[in-house]
C-alpha cells in the first residue's frame, strides 16, 4: 500500500469514527492534565495553582479537540456536515417557502426524468441482445420511402461480399396459421428466418435448441421454434413440448425450441420457422427478405454503410433491369429500423418540452431564493464581518439550495416513477413494439442525480453570488431595504419571470398546436357509420390458395354461410377497414401523357365486395356503385372516391374514364389491364394518418383481385364474441384449418389509431399546465416581493396624493409589461421551433391564429390573476403606518 | 502563546518526537513532552497539547504505533512506540536535518562583507 493511500484510509476511518476518537483524545488529555498537575504539586504548588498552571500549559481543551479533528480527519467534511445540518433546520423553519421550492423542483425534475426515460428506452437501451448495438439492418434505399427489402439472391451475394459484418441473417415476417389435432387453428405472427437467425442475435432458447445449419435447405426436416406466448396459451407451458408436431400453414413441423418471454424479434414474432426459398423467390426482382447483421469489432456503422452502398451499386450496374426502383444500399441501427424515423421527432419534442419545464422550474426557484436572500443579507453581512470568507458563505448558501434540490429531486423521482408507469401502460396498450418498455433504470437514475445537482447549483448560484457581493458595511449600517443591490436583484428577478413566461408560451404553443391537430384529425365526421361495425381478419395461406381464382372460390363458398347467421345485418369482404388503408399503387390515367411509369403518382387502393359502401353507410355521389357482375371479364370496373376525383379529374367527369395500375415487380399476378371508372363515392376517412386519412382512393372489385389477406366488415348489433364464434364456424365449415383472428369493433380500431396522439397530446397538455403553474407562481413571487420592498414608497406616494388605483396600476403595468415581453419573445421562438420540428401539425399551420390568440389570453389571465393579491395588498397600504415603519 | 519560542517547524517537532521514542522506547504523550523540554533545557516551551496533533499525524502516517496501557501511577494512558517505517523515516530526516543545519551553519559563519 502506498503511503498517501494509507494516510487517506487512516483519515477516512478517523473521520467515520469521529465520536470515539474524540472520547479517546479527551481521555488522553485528562491523563496528561493530571500528570502535569501532579508534577507541579510535587514541585511545591498548591493544588489549585497547579491545576491553573497545568491548564495553561496544556492549552484549551475545546480548541485542541477541534485542531485534533482537523489534523486526523477532513475539515471540509466536518464543515459540510455542519452546513447540511443548518440547511436542514432552515428548511424546516421556513416550511412554506421550502414546500413551494420543493414542489417546483419536483415538478421540473419529475417531468424531466420522465422525458429522459422515454428517450432512454427508445434510443439508448434498445434491444436486449448481447452487444445489441453491433446489430444493424441492411436494406436497399428506394427512390421513394425509407427502405426496401432484399431478394434472396441479393442476400446471398451481399452476405458473401460484405467484409464489415461477421454474420448476416434474413427473415420474412408475417401472419402464419397454426393448427394441430388438439386445439382450434389460430393465426399468429411469425417469421421465416435463415438458420443462423438466433446465432447472429446471440439468443439462447428457453427450452430445446435453435436452428442448426442446413435446416433452411430444401428437403430438410421441417422444424419450428415457438414463442413464450404460444407455449403458454396453446400448450399450457408443457415442459415436454420439444418433439411435438405443429402444422404451420397446414404443413407439419417438429417443435425444436421455445424462446424466452421477452424475445419476439423481429417485429412481434411468436413463432420462427426456417426460410426455404421457392423457385419464384430466387428471382432477383422478388424482394421479400429483411436483412440484418452483426458488425465486426472495430467497424463503424459508416464504414459498413459505405461498403454496403458499394455492393449495392455493383448490383445495380450488373442488373439494371431489376434495380430500377432502388438507388443504393443502406445500413441502419436496429432502433432506427424498428422505431421508424417518424417517432423520433415526437420523442425529441417531448424531451425538449421537459427541458423547458425544468428551466422554468429553475428560474422559479432562483427567484424565490433571490427574494429570500434579500432578507438574509444582514445575516450574511454579520457572518462576513465575523471573518467568514466569501467562498465559505457561498458554499453554505449553495448547500442550502442543493439540500432543497435533493429533497425536490426525490419527490420528482417519485412523480416520474408513477407517470412512467402510466405512460408505459398506455403505450403498450397502443401496440408499441415489444422491446420498447419505459422503465427507470440505472441510466435514468444517473441522469436524475446529475440534473438534481445541476439544478441545485443553478438556482442557488445566482442569489448566492448576489448576496455576497453586497457591501456588508452598507447592509449593516442601513436598516432600510432600498439599497441598490436590491434594485439590481429586482431587475434580475424580473428577467427570470420574463424568461419563464416566454418558455411557457413556447410550451403552450406546442401543446395547443398538438391538441388542435388532434382535434382536427379525429373530431371531424369520419364520413361513415362507425357504431355497430365489427371487423375480423382472414388470411388464406398461399400453399392452399395459390391463385386469385382459388381464393374467390373460398369466398363464394363462405358467403351463403355468412348470410345465414342471424343478427348480422350485412357483411362485406375487403382489404381496407377504415380509417386504415396501407395499400398503394402507381396509376396511369388513359389519355394522359406519361414519361416514366415508375414516376407515376401513388393512389390508395382497396379491394371491396359490392356491398362495401352499403355496410359502411357511404353514399355514391356520381355514377353507380359496384354490382355483382363488376370484376368479371369484360367489366373490369372501379369506383374512385371524391378526393381522387377532385385531385386527378378537376373540372372533369371521371365516370367513363379509364385507369390502370403500374405492374409491381414483387406482384406476380398481372394488374395492368385498363379499368373503367363507373362511380365516385362520398369521401370518408381512409388512408394513413400522415395525410389525415384523406387519401385519394381507387376501389377494385373483390371478385377480380381476391386478396390473400382480407377483413370481414360486419354490421351487427351482436357483441363481438358472439359474431366471432358464429363466423368462425362458418369459415371452418368451408375449410377446417382456416382460422379467423383480430376481431375488433371499428370504434376500437379508431381508438387505437388515436391513442398515440392522445398520449402525446395529453403529455404535452400536462407539461404546459405545469409550466403555466410555475410561471404563475413566479409572477406572484416577484410581484409580492416588489410590493413588500416598496411599501414605504407606496406610503409616500399616497401621502402626496396618489390614489389607490394609481398604486395598483403601478404594479399591474409591470405585470402587463412582463406578459408582453414573454409573448414577444415566446411566440416567435415557438414559431421558429414549430417550423423546424414540423411535428405532425396536421392541417394546422404553426401560425394558427386561434391557438395563438388563446395562448395570449391564457397567459394574460394567469399573470394578472397571480398579481392580484400583491396588487390588492399594495393598494391597501396605509400611508401613515408605511412611512413610520422601518 | 510565546510564539518566538514555541512556534517550531512542524517537521522539527516530528523529528524530535521520533528521536525521543527511538531513544527512550514506548512513552505516553506527557512523557514525550517532558522529555523534549528537559533535553532542550527548558529553552523550548511548547504548548503541551500540540504534541498530540503531532502524535496523531505520525500514527496516521504509520511511523509510530499507539496502544492503551497503564502509567507508573496506575493511570490509563496511551503509549506510543516507533515503528519500522518510523525508524526508516527517522534515519532519513536526521540525515536531511544534518545536511540543512550544516548549510545554515556555514552560511552563518560567513564574515560580513565590508562595503
Amino acid at each position: 500500500m502506498t503511503a498517501p493511500l494509507r494516510l487517506f484510509i487512516a483519515r477516512v476511518r478517523a473521520w467515520l469514527g469521529s465520536a470515539a476518537q474524540d472520547r479517546e483524545f479527551a481521555q488522553e488529555l485528562q491523563t496528561h492534565f493530571e500528570m502535569l498537575a501532579e508534577d507541579y504539586v510535587r514541585g511545591g504548588m498548591s493544588l489549585d495553582e497547579a491545576r491553573r498552571q497545568a491548564r495553561l500549559k496544556l492549552g484549551m481543551a475545546s480548541s485542541l479537540a477541534s485542531q485534533h479533528r482537523e489534523v486526523r480527519g477532513f475539515r471540509i467534511l466536518d464543515d459540510l456536515t455542519q452546513d447540511l445540518r443548518f440547511a436542514w433546520r432552515l428548511m424546516l423553519k421556513e416550511r412554506w417557502f421550502s414546500a413551494a421550492a420543493i414542489a417546483a423542483i419536483a415538478l421540473g425534475i419529475g417531468a424531466n426524468t420522465m422525458g429522459f426515460t422515454i428517450i432512454n428506452a427508445a434510443f439508448f437501451r434498445g434491444f436486449a441482445f448481447e452487444q445489441a448495438d453491433r446489430l444493424h439492418a441492411v436494406s436497399w434505399r428506394p427512390d421513394r420511402g425509407f427502405r426496401m427489402r432484399l431478394s434472396f439472391t441479393d442476400y446471398q451475394e451481399w452476405r458473401e461480399q460484405a467484409q464489415s459484418f461477421s454474420a448476416m441473417a434474413a427473415y420474412q415476417f408475417g401472419a402464419i396459421n397454426i393448427s394441430d389435432d388438439h386445439a382450434p387453428p389460430e393465426q399468429t405472427q411469425g417469421s421465416w428466418v435463415t438458420a443462423n437467425h438466433f446465432d447472429v442475435l446471440r439468443q439462447r432458447p428457453l427450452l430445446g435448441r435453435t436452428f442448426a445449419a442446413g435446416e433452411d435447405q430444401r428437403g430438410s426436416e421441417p422444424v419450428v421454434i415457438i414463442g413464450h406466448q404460444i407455449w403458454t396459451n396453446r400448450f399450457g407451458r408443457d415442459p415436454n413440448i420439444i418433439g411435438r408436431i405443429l402444422r404451420i400453414n397446414g404443413n407439419a413441423a417438429t417443435i425444436i425450441g421455445v424462446m424466452p418471454e421477452r424475445m419476439k424479434f423481429p417485429e412481434d414474432s411468436e413463432l420462427w420457422a426456417p426460410f426455404v426459398p421457392t423457385d419464384a423467390q430466387l428471382a432477383r426482382e422478388v424482394r421479400a427478405l429483411s436483412v440484418f447483421g452483426r458488425l465486426k469489432d472495430g467497424i463503424s456503422k459508416q464504414q459498413a454503410a459505405a461498403e454496403i452502398d458499394r455492393i449495392a451499386q455493383g448490383a445495380r450496374a450488373a442488373h439494371p433491369d431489376a434495380t430500377k426502383d432502388v438507388i443504393g444500399g443502406q445500413v441502419e441501427t436496429l432502433i432506427e429500423r424498428f422505431l421508424g424515423r417518424a417517432v423520433k421527432p415526437m420523442f425529441i419534442t417531448v424531451m425538449g418540452a421537459v427541458i423547458f419545464v425544468l428551466i422554468i422550474a429553475i428560474a422559479n426557484v432562483a427567484n424565490l431564493l433571490l427574494s429570500r436572500a434579500m432578507y438574509r443579507a444582514r445575516e450574511v453581512a454579520v457572518r462576513c464581518s465575523l471573518g467568514a470568507t466569501r467562498w465559505r458563505v457561498i458554499r453554505q448558501l449553495l448547500i442550502e439550495s442543493l439540500a432543497l434540490s435533493a429533497v425536490g429531486t426525490l419527490f420528482g423521482l417519485a412523480i416520474a416513477a408513477y407517470s412512467v408507469q402510466v405512460f408505459d401502460n398506455a403505450v403498450q396498450a397502443s401496440g408499441a413494439p415489444y422491446w420498447l418498455r419505459f422503465t427507470i433504470d440505472y441510466r435514468v437514475l444517473a441522469y436524475v442525480a446529475a440534473i438534481g445537482v445541476a439544478t441545485g447549483t443553478l438556482f442557488g448560484l445566482a442569489p448566492a453570488l448576489h448576496v455576497t457581493r453586497n457591501n456588508q458595511h452598507e447592509t449593516l449600517k442601513d436598516g432600510t431595504r432600498g439599497a441598490t443591490g436590491h434594485r439590481k436583484a429586482g431587475r434580475f428577478g424580473n428577467g427570470l419571470v420574463v424568461a419563464e413566461l416566454a418558455l411557457t408560451v413556447v410550451l403552450l404553443c406546442g401543446a395547443g398546436l398538438m391538441v388542435r391537430s388532434f382535434v382536427a384529425l379525429y373530431a371531424s365526421d369520419p364520413g361513415f357509420q362507425v357504431e355497430g361495425l365489427t371487423r375480423m381478419q382472414l388470411q388464406l395461406p398461399p400453399s392452399r390458395y395459390p391463385t386469385a381464382e382459388s381464393r374467390a372460390r373460398f369466398f363464394e363458398a363462405l358467403e351463403p354461410r355468412l348470410a345465414e347467421i342471424s343478427g348480422i345485418k350485412s357483411i362485406a369482404s375487403t382489404t381496407s377497414v377504415p380509417p386504415l388503408n396501407d395499400e398503394q399503387w402507381r396509376i396511369v390515367v388513359d389519355g394522359r401523357p406519361i414519361v416514366d411509369e415508375e414516376r407515376q403518382p401513388f393512389i390508395g387502393t382497396a379491394t371491396v365486395t359490392p356491398n362495401y359502401f352499403d355496410v359502411l353507410g357511404v353514399g355514391i355521389t356520381r355514377g353507380r356503385g359496384f354490382v355483382q357482375t363488376d370484376g368479371r371479364p369484360g367489366s373490369e370496373n372501379v369506383v374512385i372516391n371524391q378526393v381522387m376525383a377532385d385531385r386527378h379529374f378537376p373540372g372533369e367527369d371521371p365516370v367513363g374514364r379509364r385507369i390502370r395500375f403500374v405492374q409491381r415487380e414483387d406482384e406476380p399476378e398481372p394488374v395492368q389491364s385498363w379499368r373503367t371508372i363507373v362511380g365516385v363515392s362520398a369521401p370518408f376517412l381512409q388512408g394513413d394518418s400522415d395525410a389525415a386519412f384523406r387519401t385519394p382512393m381507387v376501389y377494385v372489385p373483390f371478385q377480380q383481385d381476391t386478396p390473400r389477406t382480407s377483413s370481414l366488415l360486419i354490421r351487427s348489433s351482436l357483441p363481438p364474441a358472439t359474431i366471432m364464434s358464429a363466423v368462425r364456424s362458418a369459415v371452418q365449415a368451408v375449410d377446417a384449418d382456416q382460422p379467423v383472428f383480430a376481431i375488433e369493433t371499428v370504434a376500437d380500431v379508431f381508438a387505437n389509431e388515436r391513442v398515440i396522439y392522445q398520449i402525446f397530446s395529453t403529455l404535452f397538455g400536462v407539461l404546459a399546465a405545469i409550466g403555466l403553474t410555475l410561471s404563475a407562481v413566479g409572477v406572484y413571487g416577484v410581484m409580492a416581493y416588489a410590493v413588500t420592498q416598496r411599501t414605504q414608497e407606496i406610503g409616500l406616494r399616497m401621502a402626496i396624493g396618489a390614489r389607490r388605483w394609481d398604486v395598483s396600476w403601478m404594479f399591474l403595468k409591470r405585470a402587463l409589461i412582463q406578459v408582453s415581453l414573454g409573448l414577444g419573445i415566446g411566440l416567435p421562438a415557438a414559431m421558429a421551433l414549430a417550423s423546424v420540428a414540423r411535428f405532425r401539425l396536421v392541417e394546422i399551420e404553426p401560425t394558427d391564429p386561434v391557438t395563438l390568440a388563446g395562448i395570449a389570453a391564457i397567459l394574460l389571465a394567469v399573470a394578472l390573476t397571480s398579481s392580484l393579491v400583491p396588487v390588492r395588498k399594495a393598494s391597501k397600504v396605509d400611508p401613515l403606518t408605511a412611512l413610520r415603519s422601518e | 502563546m510565546g510564539e518566538s519560542k514555541s512556534d517550531i517547524l512542524q517537521g522539527t517537532l516530528d523529528l524530535m518526537v521520533l528521536k525521543t521514542l527511538d531513544a527512550m522506547g514506548p512513552m505516553h504523550g506527557y512523557g514525550i513532552a517532558r522529555r523534549i523540554e528537559q533535553i532542550s533545557e527548558e529553552a523550548l516551551q511548547i504548548n503541551q497539547g500540540t504534541i498530540y496533533l503531532c502524535l496523531i499525524r505520525l500514527v496516521q502516517k504509520g511511523w509510530i504505533d499507539a496502544t492503551w496501557g497503564t502509567s507508573e501511577n496506575n493511570r490509563k494512558a496511551k503509549f506510543y512506540a516507533i515503528s519500522k517505517a518510523g525508524k526508516k523515516q527517522l534515519a532519513e530526516e536526521a540525515k536531511n536535518w544534518e545536511r540543512v543545519s550544516g548549510v545554515i551553519e556555514r552560511l552563518l559563519d560567513l564574515a560580513p562583507k565590508r562595503s
